[in-house]
């Protein structure tokens, strides 16, 4: 049928089929701002157009549904400032708002955003920050916390209205939003609270003397990706088209564990339009794993592209090529399989049964450690530190306690998203949205028979990760296809399979023993953790390792304690017939944390001491040795590392005033709410501490050159998923090189044209990517410099040491200088060309934690054991922070995600294995009307072993507020919940055994 | 999928459309379920050009037209308050300017709060082509068996009743485990009705006044357990909502 819609001023008439939505066919055209998140119910809001002005959700609206409208998409909206001699309108202001607040992160959610904003501010130009949430409740953001984007649209708005605006970083400004509850405690009012201020653009900064001050580092610099993003321009994986692409299916297992007994794929192959149907008899066999790791994978290798048996609901059985999406579809209906069932283990503590069934029986599978399949053992770990029994010994008191954390999704918006083809080399290129692409082409290579020098992996922006993209997912999936046709291959996740076949976060048993001295001294410190993996071992040991290693590390008792600490961890990290476990922001040690900061509370609270000041005395400080650096190093060799850089007392003394600590812990007027007897609020606390990448593996390189006009590319193998990390790492070049941000081209990552780099993973980049782009700048200014003072030279030498670079110049002593323009053009053109350039790598000795203080204030039902969490405050040492805007970026949506472990995200099974959430409705994300108040506060400390004195920021805020949350759940009720997410149902089983008196 | 699409200028073409077997013909509201909700081949009748996007006051209260938006209600002077307010908390911004009032009841589960909130004000269907009018309880209880070809055109809503409801939810915005709503006239006619679960909203009473309505949630909360909620945690809680709701009914004047 043909159609005519006005799209962005243009009226187009199209030829569509009456199921086509409106998404498939504005992408179809071209429009590629309105992005697919793979939802089923419009859930995300990615696909966001205006339809005759009014914000819908392309994707559950038929194309057909708009003939005769008009539609808006980003692309009609603004446009580069710059393009030659043609005048260009610019960006619209909102766009404009959105890049200078800082609003954009990975940028898939964000033209749609920008969308929602433009039919708010035009029907209604002053709109409040609650008209703004509600306006953006139907985008969902797992980037930003919404914090930003809602500060943008205000700016715009007032912008827009004509309003003198300061900048864009003035600070906080009061807002009249407050945090929402359930229904009846909308409109609450939180009397006691304090002024209700967000953070606003820039957070909160308090700096260590020995910071030296910048030039470029350490400023709020705009995303060098934000103008390419905020136009919706065709940027990510799934924003190409290909002459006579296919689209690829997986039929996935409907059962949780069986054999495929026969599988027949004879009518799905003579389906017309079909062009490959791939069972594990048609590829070779090959054991890897999906794990995006270095060489060797420090885990099992146990999975095949596709295998004669399934392990999960879920799992792979088949893989179908065909001209359309519903061919495809059809053709994964008409696949026959015959399965027999096996019986299939769910609950991790069966897993080492003596008469459990074996998950892993396949030959070919490969031991790492102390892995044993014939237990479903994919890792094992003991650790002990110290004389743990002689310190248990040395104790007054012996505390115990069991938690438990559930699978959670990383549910990034984009979802997994492959293309895959053959080049006019008849090279392979993989184009993905993956964190590792140098892991993906090693990995793969000996899957699919090729050389690595045959594979060329393009890693284009990435619509989020969170880790669940440091897996080789469905790469293989595409690449297979591909082989097996000759033609182009595209493969993408709809939501529903990221539920049922993606990774997740580890779901973990805790026990928890300490020894502790009356005075508060911790003796020993114990952890047993039954880490369930699920039915592979992709970042079996590397999590689980890091649940002890970053959250047991950071109480090491006091006094002789300290010198000697007694901490002993102990895991099994078991197969389940349930879907894999992987990488997950954090990666193991929130799960550590849930117990360890709950664990914590319950010990200073039965000792009548002080929380705060129980953990402050038994904290790890500086000068002091990492406890684990001597017993573990993700399955390496451990070597010892003293950690020089511990601002944890002063985040702790920050948090506590912006959150107004003294004033409502142990108040027992501020716990209760005047009016509302059924209202009880409370106030926690948890002190964390990540790492800073792995010590001697985590290795990333960098390539710089200088242009004629004084600009320069720089090349770098590091993947920016939306965290800024692109940006960061110009910020630290510009500062070496003297020169601006957008005098940096930066690029990244594709295995042929840049250097290697292990990839976006263990909070890495900017301490190990920012050290190999700084040493490879280096190298550019030195050449820059020896240039200059030659140039420079007049009468007497000038040594290039006393050449300095500033402003795109470079000076002489006497202040005399001569432009990066002119020393490019004198070198690459005028007197003994060279090519100023530099290439360099970096890896280091050492992973310095950053710490953080995470507080939380909640508000709880003793009738129904509803929680609202009404504010998060986290003062975070991270070293010297690049860019304070980026990096409160990640601590808001970091906070975010955790504020869902904390109460409401989880992945539950049913009796045959089979998924409880498997969309965007079940599996509940924040929306931007539901948030509490956020703050940041930067604690810059000076570490000593980065250039610029940076350290980690990304995975520190998944960590502490879930026992922030239940700390403060206790605090309001007096109840512990020991299991996340604190639902209303448990608080409330746990209110009927111990009820609230008075 | 759906193989042809059809948008009629006038009610009896679409009638005409839907009264067909072969191949199957569906209205289509907002569009955001049916576009993705077809295994089965099927047509769909558009609805956007029949004018069913209207909000009438009556002698009984408000005819609200079935394609009238979500969004319309929350933004609507007629509308009363405990509407807008379920309307609002039904679901996000953009699928409200979406969702078509009609679309959303017969599509709903036990779950939605405007489901809840309607039952418990005795809202009514207006059907074509018969022109009958039923109670939307009638409906729920049938939805499964309702006969192909009809068509809703309008819902009927009482203003002259007070109507409270109240959730528990995960988080503000998630979707709810329990939901309780109370509409109560001015003749004392009290109807109560619970959601978060199952299918559809359940009643629990629809009496000339309150007494024993207690019990009667009780006995329906008794067998509500799924995966999301124990119906031990229903039964309690919901007593205290129903409580609390009847209170908030008592203070509320009118």
């Amino acid at each position: 049928m043909k159609i005519t819609i006005t799209i962005n001023q243009q009226t187009k008439t199209l030829e569509v089929h009456p199921s086509d939505t409106l998404l498939k066919v504005l992408r179809r055209e071209g429009y590629f701002s309105v992005k697919f998140g793979g939802c089923s119910e419009g859930e995300c809001g990615s696909c966001t157009v205006l339809l005759d002005g009014v914000p819908v959700n392309s994707c559950c609206m038929l194309a057909a549904q708009a003939d005769g409208h008009t539609v808006e998409t980003v692309e009609g909206l603004g446009e580069h400032p710059e393009h030659g001699w043609k005048t260009t309108r610019g960006l619209h202001p909102i766009q404009q708002a959105m890049v200078e607040a800082g609003a954009i992160q990975c940028g898939y959610c964000t033209p749609a955003m920008v969308l929602a904003a433009k039919a708010l501010l035009d029907k209604n130009p002053e709109p409040t920050e609650t008209e703004v949430r509600d306006a953006l409740s139907g985008i969902l953001c797992r980037c930003t916390g919404y914090v930003k984007p809602v500060e943008a649209i205000l700016l715009a708005a007032r912008q827009m209205r004509g309003e003198q605006v300061l900048s864009e970083t003035d600070g906080a400004i009061p807002v009249d939003w407050k945090p929402s509850g359930t229904s009846s405690e909308e409109n609450l009012p939180l009397e006691g609270s304090p002024v209700q201020y967000q953070t606003r653009i820039t957070p909160k900064i308090w700096t260590h003397p020995d910071v030296a001050t910048t030039s470029v580092v350490g400023k709020p610099e705009k995303k060098v990706d934000a103008v390419k993003l905020v136009q919706g321009k065709p940027a990510f994986t799934d924003d190409i088209e290909m002459r006579g692409m296919l689209v690829a299916k997986v039929l996935h297992s409907p059962v949780a564990h069986a054999r495929i007994k026969r599988i027949d794929v004879s009518k799905a192959r003579a389906l017309p339009g079909v062009a490959a149907v791939l069972t594990w008899q048609d590829i070779p066999r090959v054991v890897y794993s999906t794990a995006g790791q270095s060489d060797p994978i420090p885990g099992p290798l146990d999975t095949f592209s596709l295998d004669n048996k399934v392990r999960f609901v879920g799992d792979r059985v088949a893989f179908v090529a065909a001209e359309t999406e519903e061919i495809a579809e059809k053709a994964l209906e008409l696949i026959e399989v015959e399965y027999e069932e096996l019986p299939a283990i769910l609950d991790p503590a069966l897993s080492m049964h003596p008469d459990a069934i074996r998950i892993h029986d396949e030959p070919e599978y490969v031991n790492f450690a102390d892995s044993d399949p014939t237990k479903n053992l994919a890792a094992k770990i003991r650790i002990d530190i110290g004389d743990v029994e002689k310190g248990f010994a040395e104790a007054d008191m012996i505390f115990e306690g069991d938690y438990e954390v559930p699978k959670v999704q990383q549910a990034h918006i984009e979802p997994h998203v492959v293309v895959t083809y053959w080049d006019e080399d008849d090279r392979l290129v993989i184009r993905t949205s993956t964190q590792v692409p140098f892991h993906v082409r090693r990995i793969l290579a000996p899957v699919l028979g090729l050389p690595i020098k045959r594979i060329r992996v393009i890693k284009p922006r990435i619509g989020g990760g969170f880790g669940g993209k440091q897996e080789v997912l469905i790469e293989d999936v595409a690449a297979h296809l591909t082989i097996a046709t000759g033609r182009p291959v595209r493969y993408e996740y709809t939501r529903e399979e990221e539920f049922i076949a993606a990774r997740s976060r580890h779901p973990m048993r805790i026990h928890m023993k300490t020894g502790v001295k009356r005075d508060g001294t911790i003796t020993a410190n114990e952890m047993y953790c039954l880490s369930d993996t699920g039915a592979y071992g992709c970042h079996a040991l590397t999590v689980t390792g890091n649940t002890g290693h970053k959250s047991m590390a950071l109480y090491v008792g006091d006094g002789k304690y300290r010198q000697s600490p007694n901490i002993r961890f102990y895991a099994d990290i078991v197969y389940t017939n349930t879907p894999p476990a992987g990488a997950y922001r954090g990666y193991g040690v929130p799960q550590g944390y849930w117990a360890v900061e709950r664990h914590m509370e319950k010990i200073a609270r039965a000792l009548h001491l002080d929380p705060i000041e129980f953990r402050l005395k038994n904290t790890l400080r500086a000068g002091e040795l990492h406890p684990f650096s001597t017993a573990w190093s993700e399955g390496r060799e451990p070597r010892p590392e003293v950690i020089h850089t511990v601002g944890l007392e002063e985040c702790v003394r920050q948090g506590k005033s912006l959150i107004g600590w003294d004033d409502k812990f142990g108040n027992p007027e501020w716990h209760r709410v005047p009016g509302r007897p059924e209202l009880r609020r409370g106030i926690g606390v948890a002190l964390v501490m990540q790492g800073t990448a792995i010590p001697y593996l985590d290795m990333g390189g960098a390539s710089i050159k200088m242009n004629d006009d004084g600009s320069f590319n720089l090349l770098i193998g590091a993947t920016d998923l939306g965290t800024g990390s692109d940006t960061v790492l110009a910020q630290m070049a510009a500062e070496v090189l003297g020169t601006s941000v957008d005098n940096i081209i930066v690029y990244s990552s594709d295995t042929d044209f840049t250097p290697f780099d292990k990839g976006a993973y263990a909070s890495s980049t900017t301490y190990i990517s920012g050290t190999a782009v700084v040493k490879a700048a280096e190298q550019v200014a030195e050449r820059i410099r020896i240039r200059a003072a030659e140039m420079l030279r007049q009468n007497e030498e000038i040594s290039p040491d006393e050449i300095r670079l500033a402003d795109g110049k470079a000076f002489a002593p006497d202040g005399r200088y001569v432009t990066h323009q002119e020393v490019a053009y004198h070198t690459l053109h005028h007197q003994n060309q060279e090519q100023i350039m530099g290439v360099a790598s970096y890896f280091s000795p050492v992973s310095p934690p950053p710490f953080a203080a995470q507080f939380a204030e909640v508000t709880v039902n003793i009738e129904t054991g509803a929680v609202t969490v009404n504010r998060l405050v986290m003062a975070v040492d991270s070293g010297v922070i690049v860019n304070p805007v980026t990096a409160s970026g990640q601590i808001e949506g970091g906070m975010t995600q955790a504020l869902g472990y904390a109460v409401c995200e989880e992945m539950v099974y049913d009796e045959k294995g089979k998924a409880r959430e498997r969309n965007l409705k079940d599996y509940h994300i924040f929306r931007a009307d539901e948030m509490p108040v956020m703050d940041t506060i930067f604690v810059q400390t000076y570490e000593p072993s980065h250039p610029f004195g940076a350290k980690a920021v990304a995975e520190i805020p998944m960590d502490g507020v879930a026992p922030a949350v239940g700390n403060a759940v206790l605090d309001a009720v007096g109840v512990d919940i020991d299991a996340n997410p604190i639902t209303p149902e448990k608080v409330w089983r746990a209110l009927k055994e111990k009820p609230v008196i008075g | 999928m759906i193989i042809e699409y059809h948008r009629p200028d006038t009610l009896d073409q679409a009638l005409a459309l839907l009264s067909r077997q072969n191949p199957p013909t569906l209205p289509l509201g907002g569009g955001s379920y049916l576009s993705r909700h077809t295994r089965e081949d099927v047509a769909v009748v558009d609805l956007q050009k029949l004018g069913l996007d209207f909000i009438e006051s009556t002698e009984k209260g408000l005819s609200i037209g079935a394609t009238t938006r979500l969004q319309t209600l929350v933004e609507h002077p007629e509308i009363p308050q405990w509407l807008k307010q379920a309307a609002h908390r039904e679901t996000s911004a953009n699928l409200r300017r979406m969702q078509s009032l009609a679309g959303t009841l017969v599509t709903c589960n036990g779950r939605s709060i405007l489901g809840t909130v309607l039952l418990a004000a005795d809202a009514r269907l207006y059907w074509l082509p018969q022109g009958e009018e039923k109670s939307l309880g009638d409906y729920f209880a049938l939805r499964l068996h309702w006969n192909q070809g009809l068509l809703i055109r309008s819902i009927s809503i009482p203003t002259k009743v007070k109507v409270a409801s109240d959730w528990v939810a995960r988080t503000p915005k998630d979707l709810p485990v329990l939901v309780v709503a109370v509409a109560q006239w001015p003749s004392k006619r009290t109807r109560v009705v619970v959601g978060g679960f199952g299918n559809t909203p359940l009643l629990v009473l629809d009496g000339p006044e309150p007494g024993g309505v207690d019990v009667a949630l009780k006995s329906v909360l008794k067998q509500s357990t799924d995966e999301w909620a124990s119906s031990e945690y229903r039964m309690d809680v919901g007593e205290k909502l129903l409580k609390r709701l009847l209170k908030t009914l008592e203070a509320l004047e009118g």
